[in-house]
């Protein structure tokens, strides 16, 4: 079930009206978790197994990891945990590219062998939820929290409808203290979320879809003729439509959650502002990145271990969160480079005073700058239909003198390039400050503009409806 | 958290939001314009879910969709039709798909376009085929179902979305090309190609994304397709039912080079001789010649009406 969606809304019509309207806080629990399958199986009915799967796994693996006092007894309970999860995610979204490796791979061999897709079907926001239920095992097994009493509080914290499909990825820590006492919004909470969830729904279907992905869709789409220009126009086109549409993805998560009266952290903080590689991790997909550091690259060794193992363990750990993002090597590159340029950026720190840099205004610039500049090459790897396409758009964004012929209409460009002019300009501004800051020095009459500009245009905006960039991963 | 007078913020900006939207909604009324259902796979594949036994199916390109209106045609030749054509692409995918369905024995109008049947390349059926291939995930998939239903229930009663639209479109083609006419919509509960066509023919050609200047297909490839063609028309003709093939209209620089890279007689006569099925060109019926198209191929959305009357007229007529 998509935010950007009827369905949606007379879903969540129900369940908040329902809500309200239940006095019993387990029974309010229990009810919404069944509102959460609900969400879940509108999509595929039968895939909701698969969400019961992860979530019987880790409740009992939890429990046992707990009562087991041998340390080798827990490893292993722990690694049987981990192998059904990673298994489950190895199965459904890994299978074809490690069928098409094999396959290659015996090929190379000689033997006659047909290739082919498995065609499995990905079940939807299986990386999210697997990611949560994992952290909980984890989490239990090296003593950070206790298993948890409650079944149904659990089975909430796997399948809990607004982070369920696209995150933000919670953490057990998060989520499972707030089923203790009954949690009922407020009416600033009613307000702010309904606010959240209105600004969710105009960074996708206005901002991504309606005015960006057009643009996007016709460089990427092009197989020849992109000028240098379009190039970095649809490179940094992409970058903004793909932060509008999973930042509006979580705004809506988080809006929906508070109208229900629970609390998520923040998914995003401004990352077009970041000055270095690592603080754009700080600030993008903010749930993730502190999942990939908690639970791979500090177990791998983190930066206690001298420069190059150092080194080793970033590549690493965003590898492996390139691939997160999809069985391609080209998600495996995007990971990559970002994995080399936090790599130069750490080897640099010393070299060149990275860390005085940021405390100049010409230092933050010539960083803010350089960050923009390099991580627009990465984004044509994660967007474009296969690998000679990313190199091909990333030859014309090098080349001043590539030919165009894709002819973008004046009027689209205008607009895109307002939008990322704007965008930057805001993420600068907004830097060190934060959304709910700016929003509370707004007079009730300003609010109620905003919020009427953001509605109307999500009445008007031409298009298909479509579905979140992250969905599929 | 963000404190303050949310009651009142939220109470004035749906005030705001309910005045805009009911002003549209009256000048829409005002000036005629009849509510549109958005063109996408889902809505798509509800129509083809809904398709019965003896409907007529609307299959082709941008141009049946931009000039047939089910609802109409429906109600003059008395049986139920389904709009099914898709933007951009061969009708052969879809013909096939409605040949292999057993329950299936209606009338298929096809809208032909030797341009993008013939064409040279595989993307000229790539839209149908992924439209095909939504279908299965649209049948195991109750939300999608639902969304598409409630979407069609709300886009077919609200007038101010396609009234701005309309306003967009008037002015979109002035910018582009001093005065163009309104396109880019077709009247009453179907679907819209959402596009201000005025000034495409020519930038399209630019930016050689124009399915104009693909080159036709080897003699070989072209006569396979034909044969695909004629063993659907046979399969559907076997259960009782009826296809026939449209040549729309086309008009200016477009029609011209259609006919200078397609000829009608290498094409369109020997498909209709290929699969011994009814063929209409457009220029053959004077109740369908006399539309001009504001970009050379699609109709304007005015004239969808006007159109559809006369193609029910040639319908029915024995033939």
């Amino acid at each position: 079930m998509l935010f950007n969606s009827f369905v949606f809304v007379l879903f969540l019509a129900v369940v908040f009206t329902l809500d309200r309207l239940t006095t019993r806080w387990t029974l309010r629990k229990l009810y919404l978790l069944i509102a959460s399958y609900l969400f879940y199986a509108a999509w595929y009915p039968p895939f909701l197994i698969l969400l019961w799967i992860p979530t019987l796994t880790n409740w009992y693996a939890a429990r046992l990891i707990a009562a087991a006092t041998k340390p080798h007894v827990r490893r292993a309970i722990l690694a049987t945990s981990l192998c059904c999860d990673l298994g489950m995610l190895a199965f459904f979204k890994y299978a074809d590219l490690l069928w098409d490796m094999v396959a290659t791979a015996i090929q190379a061999l000689g033997v006659d062998m047909e290739t082919g897709r498995l065609n499995i079907l990905l079940p939807v926001g299986i990386s999210f939820y697997l990611f949560q239920a994992m952290s909980y095992t984890i989490d239990v097994y090296r003593r950070h929290i206790v298993p948890w009493r409650s079944f149904l509080d659990f089975a909430l914290y796997v399948a809990f409808f607004p982070q369920l499909v696209a995150g933000p990825i919670l953490r057990a820590g998060q989520f499972l203290p707030q089923c203790e006492r009954e949690r009922r919004a407020n009416s600033s909470q009613v307000g702010w979320g309904l606010t959240l969830l209105t600004m969710g729904l105009f960074h996708k279907v206005v901002l991504a879809d309606a005015i960006l992905a057009p643009v996007v869709d016709q460089v990427f789409g092009a197989r020849r003729g992109i000028g240098c220009a379009e190039a970095w126009l649809g490179s940094l086109a992409f970058g903004s439509q793909v932060f509008f549409d999973f930042s509006g993805y979580s705004s809506c998560a988080i809006g929906v959650a508070l109208l229900l009266g629970w609390e998520f952290p923040d998914n995003f903080r401004f990352p077009f502002a970041a000055l270095g590689f690592s603080d754009f991790w700080r600030r993008w997909h903010i749930s993730l990145s502190t999942w990939l550091k908690d639970y791979l690259y500090v177990p791998l060794g983190g930066n206690r271990r001298g420069d190059v193992r150092t080194f080793a363990n970033l590549m690493t750990t965003m590898l492996l969160g390139g691939l997160w993002h999809g069985a391609s090597w080209k998600f495996v590159i995007w990971g990559g480079l970002h994995g080399a340029l936090l790599v130069l950026e750490r080897a640099g720190q010393a070299t060149f005073g990275i860390d005085r840099m940021r405390e100049g205004p010409i230092g933050r610039a010539f960083l803010w700058a350089a960050t923009s500049f390099m991580i627009s090459f990465t984004w044509p790897f994660f967007r474009a239909p296969d690998f000679a396409s990313a190199v091909a758009l990333i030859e014309s964004m090098l080349s001043p003198a590539s030919a165009s012929a894709l002819n973008l209409s004046a009027l689209r460009v205008s607009a895109v390039v307002a939008i990322i002019v704007g965008m930057m300009a805001l993420h600068g501004y907004m830097r060190d400050r934060s959304t709910e800051s700016v929003w509370g020095r707004l007079s009730w009459p300003f609010r109620s503009l905003f919020l009427a500009a953001m509605i109307l245009s999500l009445l008007l905006v031409p298009g298909d409806t479509r579905a979140f960039i992250y969905f599929q991963f | 958290m963000v404190e303050g007078r949310w009651g009142r913020a939220w109470c004035l900006a749906l005030l705001m939001v309910f005045s805009g939207a009911g002003l549209l909604e009256a000048l829409g009324w005002k000036h005629g314009v009849k509510p549109c259902w958005s063109i996408g796979s889902d809505s798509w594949c509800l129509e083809a879910s809904e398709l019965g036994q003896g409907d007529i199916a609307i299959i082709g390109s941008s141009r049946a969709l931009s000039a047939v209106e089910p609802r109409l045609l429906s109600s003059l030749v008395g049986r139920s039709a389904r709009q099914l054509a898709i933007n951009a692409t061969a009708t052969l995918p879809v013909l096939e798909w409605l040949a292999d369905r057993e329950d299936f024995a209606g009338v298929v109008l096809a809208d032909v376009t030797p341009r993008l049947e013939f064409r040279s390349g595989f993307e000229r059926h790539a839209a149908a085929i992924r439209f095909l291939q939504s279908l299965q995930d649209f049948r195991r998939s109750p939300g999608r179902r639902l969304e598409a239903r409630l979407s069609r229930l709300v886009q077919s009663r609200v007038r101010f979305k396609p009234f701005v639209y309309h306003v967009v479109a008037l002015f979109w083609n002035r910018y582009r090309d001093g005065g163009g006419p309104l396109s880019g919509m077709t009247v009453e509960d179907t679907r819209f190609v959402r596009l201000a066509y005025g000034a495409n023919a020519k930038d399209s050609d630019r930016n050689g994304v124009n399915p104009l200047i693909s080159p036709p297909a080897a003699a070989e490839e072209v006569e396979e397709l034909m044969n695909r063609f004629a063993r659907a028309v046979r399969a559907i003709r076997r259960r009782g039912g009826q296809v026939v093939f449209l040549f729309m209209p086309s008009s200016g620089v477009v029609a011209a080079r259609e006919e200078r890279l397609f000829p009608r007689r290498e094409y369109w006569d020997r498909l209709a001789a290929a699969t011994a099925a009814e063929a209409i060109h457009f220029e053959d019926v004077p109740v369908l010649s006399s539309f001009r198209c504001p970009d050379g191929e699609h109709l304007d959305w005015r004239d969808a009406l006007r159109f559809t009357q006369g193609l029910a007229k040639v319908l029915g007529k024995p033939r």
